[in-house]
């Protein structure tokens, strides 16, 4: 009302002085009608939803995932039955005493438990080397069956004028072709355990030399949150994915909220809404709408994902009975689920952050073509975030990353990286997620009364002294 | 009073927009709002649905300011038709339904009649994107009504539709009448307006240049037009020799004059009974709506100077 009398005063026309219309609908009388945001959540959700590109995209990340899940234990199932067959011609004589046949049966024949000890082939596994030996004067028909495909490769081994082992493979494998590359390492270990032998080195004390060093690395991170280096490199993994996740979400929801402000405005339905909803409601609206399809999409992936992946031990079991395969223990502790929880909090708060801003930058674009354009400084900000954050996970303890961290641009990927690097104190996240939501309710402000100047205005852009103005006009 | 838009202003930067407009549209009737492209129409429409405030000067219904007003009691069709084009049909004027505050359940029955009676049920599930223009338009014709609003307001309600839907959607417009709900459209169709509306304002450049009833309009201009025809001669070019005879157009089946205050029009038909030819059509009328306009808005209208004398074309037989 007193807005009204305002109007009214009997002075001579008071030009205006913008050059930006204003709209004026405060939609005063539409905010008494409480069902249109989760009115505007629906639509938006469902014709999304529908959509066949989203069902189409969704499949292809589903069947991405399957196929990601299940290809190690599919390529361990093709290859369980096949067996390497490898001709050795032996002009060198014993290695240390040692058969060289037998001597890499043991090395590469041989199956690991969890501990890493090694662990005898079951009795009805198939080897995964075979091993023939064949003498001298075969050497030109056995490189014959090489390249038939007889056999697969073809080991001689020599000794140099110096007396150390030299050998030559012949295969149809390229060079760095898994075969070569293990009996390649092999080898060097026989070069060495002969020199060794030729010292005068019993066997076992050649075969001490073998095992690995003892090195153990504890990062300050590490002692102060109390993980074993194994969580910690959990940590840093699950915290790389998240952020890589977060990035692409966040750009590919916030870009979509933005264009559906666009989109409203430029077939003009907008007219008709603004006079129904207010542009609070109908920008809210539209972005929990569009988050909650993202986070269906995630749902999904997760599920399946997650489903898919947790087949796998008992799918490999039933299948590979006699598994040869070490088959990596990567143990989610309690450390790396509260990881994961920090993802999804800040996946949830930094697409709000980003998504109002983002419709607030489509509201003032009339045509979709714009859209990439003018969302490009703020998606140079988010950029900037996900570097700052991928770099930040070796350096998790860097001064710098800690305030990056706090603010509020920043803070959903670079907070995971120093959570991944254990660099995060527990009273930190609170705050965080503190100035997190104040700053998301001081954008949802500024950028809904942009949204509200914005949404009816066509043509014209206005620079960023009237954005303030647009934005602080009563 | 229904509606009440009293002497409001407003400027675009460097435009003045509308300038100390004010009209009155009863409760219940139909009124037609005219101007040519850019005489204000469209602002001084979106100024009575408080999308845009006006400078100066106020706007009430039913005595409240048209910014308290619950969204319920208004209806829009705006000038560039605006609707989700990938949404299906009912979907899309269930959500606007809704959102003007008209539950669901209420709204389907009235969605179903409109269809029906309309001749769009088969397209019920189908995208706007893949519906004919005329269709698009009443599905945005529904999007106006179906929330059951007091007062609708539309621009340019008619423009791109054939004959036979413009009909359909003048029924409709005499259906919401019949049930009390105000109407207000702007057009350039004149007919229209001559066959809908009880009151009507002309605009130019912001400002109101004639309004009231659609019969005081026609009477404001004072003087009657004569319409002749005859069936040898199609241009009568022997009128323009006649003094206080002035011919404002002449027309493939018809040739219209005003006459001056001295000359009655009986004058004319014992004249024209003189010529070769018989006489096919004589009148007296008011001048149309479209006179009106012109003369309001574009000054006065030229009149059509005769066409140079053709070869007659003999009939065959």
């Amino acid at each position: 009302m007193a807005m009204f009398l305002k109007s009214r005063k009997k002075e001579p026309t008071q030009e205006s002085q913008n050059d930006v219309v204003m709209v004026a609908s405060s939609g005063s009388a539409a905010r008494l009608n409480r069902r249109n945001i989760p009115l505007i959540i629906g639509r938006e959700y469902k014709t999304r939803v529908q959509k066949r590109s989203f069902v189409i995209a969704t499949g292809i990340l589903v069947l991405l995932i399957v196929a990601a899940a299940f290809a190690p234990t599919v390529i361990s199932l093709l290859t369980s039955g096949s067996q390497t067959k490898i001709t050795l011609v032996n002009n060198a004589g014993p290695v240390a005493g040692q058969d060289m046949v037998q001597y890499l049966n043991n090395r590469l024949n041989t199956t690991f438990d969890k501990a890493g000890n090694p662990k005898p082939l079951a009795a009805d596994a198939k080897a995964e080397y075979d091993f023939k030996t064949a003498s001298a004067q075969d050497v030109i028909s056995l490189r014959q069956e090489v390249r038939d495909g007889k056999i697969d490769a073809l080991l001689i081994a020599n000794r140099g004028s110096n007396g150390d082992l030299a050998f030559d493979y012949y295969t149809k494998d390229g060079q760095n072709s898994t075969n070569t590359v293990r009996i390649s390492s092999v080898a060097s270990e026989l070069t060495l355990v002969d020199r060794l032998g030729r010292l005068g080195l019993s066997q076992q004390q050649a075969g001490s030399l073998f095992q690995p060093s003892q090195f153990k690395t504890t990062s300050t991170g590490d002692e102060r949150s109390g993980r074993s280096s194994a969580e910690s490199g959990a940590s840093y993994f699950i915290a790389l994915a998240g952020m890589t996740l977060l990035f692409s979400l966040i750009i590919q929801f916030g870009t979509a909220v933005a264009q559906g402000a666009v989109e409203e405005k430029s077939n003009r339905i907008m007219e008709i809404m603004i006079n129904a909803a207010t542009p609070f409601q109908l920008m809210i609206g539209k972005i929990i709408g569009i988050g909650l399809v993202g986070f269906t999409q995630v749902a999904i992936m997760a599920v399946v994902g997650g489903g898919a992946a947790l087949a796998q031990t008992p799918l490999r079991e039933a299948l590979l009975p006699s598994s040869r395969n070490t088959g990596s223990s990567f143990d989610i502790g309690g450390l790396s689920l509260g990881l994961l929880g920090l993802i999804v909090v800040f996946f949830v708060l930094g697409f709000l952050l980003y998504a109002t801003l983002y419709a607030a930058v489509g509201s003032l674009v009339s045509r979709q073509e714009d859209v990439q354009g003018a969302l490009g400084p703020l998606t140079f900000f988010f950029v900037i975030g996900f570097y700052a954050g991928l770099f930040g996970l070796n350096v998790p303890e860097a001064p710098w990353l800690t305030v990056l961290s706090y603010i509020p641009f920043f803070s959903p990927m670079v907070v995971l990286a120093r959570a991944g690097g254990g660099a995060l104190a527990a009273w930190e996240i609170p705050v965080i997620i503190g100035i997190m939501i104040l700053s998301i309710l001081l954008f949802t402000w500024i950028a809904s009364r942009i949204y509200r100047a914005g949404v009816l205005m066509y043509g014209q852009k206005p620079g960023l002294s009237k954005l303030f103005k647009l934005a602080f006009a009563k | 009073m229904a509606l009440l838009v009293d002497n409001i202003s407003k400027r675009f930067s460097t435009v003045q927009a509308v300038r100390n407009l004010s009209l009155q549209v009863q409760e219940g009737e139909i009124f037609g709002f005219l101007g040519p492209n850019g005489a204000g129409k469209t602002t001084t429409i979106r100024m009575i649905l408080d999308i845009f405030r006006p400078d100066e000067g106020r706007i009430t219904w039913r005595g409240q300011p048209v910014s308290e007003i619950p969204r319920r009691s208004w209806g829009y069709l705006p000038e560039e038709r605006g609707l989700y084009p990938k949404m299906n049909v009912e979907d899309q004027l269930l959500f606007l339904a809704q959102l003007y505050g008209r539950p669901k359940k209420e709204a389907k029955p009235e969605l179903d009649y409109w269809l029906k009676r309309l001749g769009i049920e088969v397209n019920r599930k189908k995208k706007i994107e893949e519906l004919s223009k005329g269709n698009q338009q009443k599905i945005q014709f529904l999007a106006t009504i179906l929330h059951d609003p007091e007062i609708m307001i539309m621009d340019e309600p008619f423009t791109g539709l054939d004959p036979l839907n413009v009909n359909q959607l003048k029924d409709a417009f005499l259906e919401m009448h019949r049930r009390g709900k105000t109407i207000i459209f702007s057009t350039h169709q004149m007919e229209t307006v001559e066959e809908l509306c009880q009151n009507i304002a002309i605009i130019n450049k912001g400002q109101i240049v004639v309004g009231g009833s659609l019969r005081d309009v026609k009477r404001s201009t004072g003087r009657m037009v004569v319409r002749l025809a005859m069936d040898e001669d199609t241009q009568i070019s022997w009128l323009d020799s006649i003094p206080g005879v002035t011919v404002t157009k002449r027309r493939a089946d018809y040739v219209e004059m005003t006459l001056a205050p001295d000359v009655r029009p009986e004058q004319i038909l014992v004249i024209a009974e003189r010529q070769p030819g018989r006489v096919i059509r004589f009148e007296l009328a008011e001048p149309s709506l479209n006179d009106i306009f012109i003369e309001q808005v574009g000054g006065s209208a030229m009149p059509d100077a005769p066409l140079p004398e053709q070869p007659r074309v003999q009939a065959m037989g």
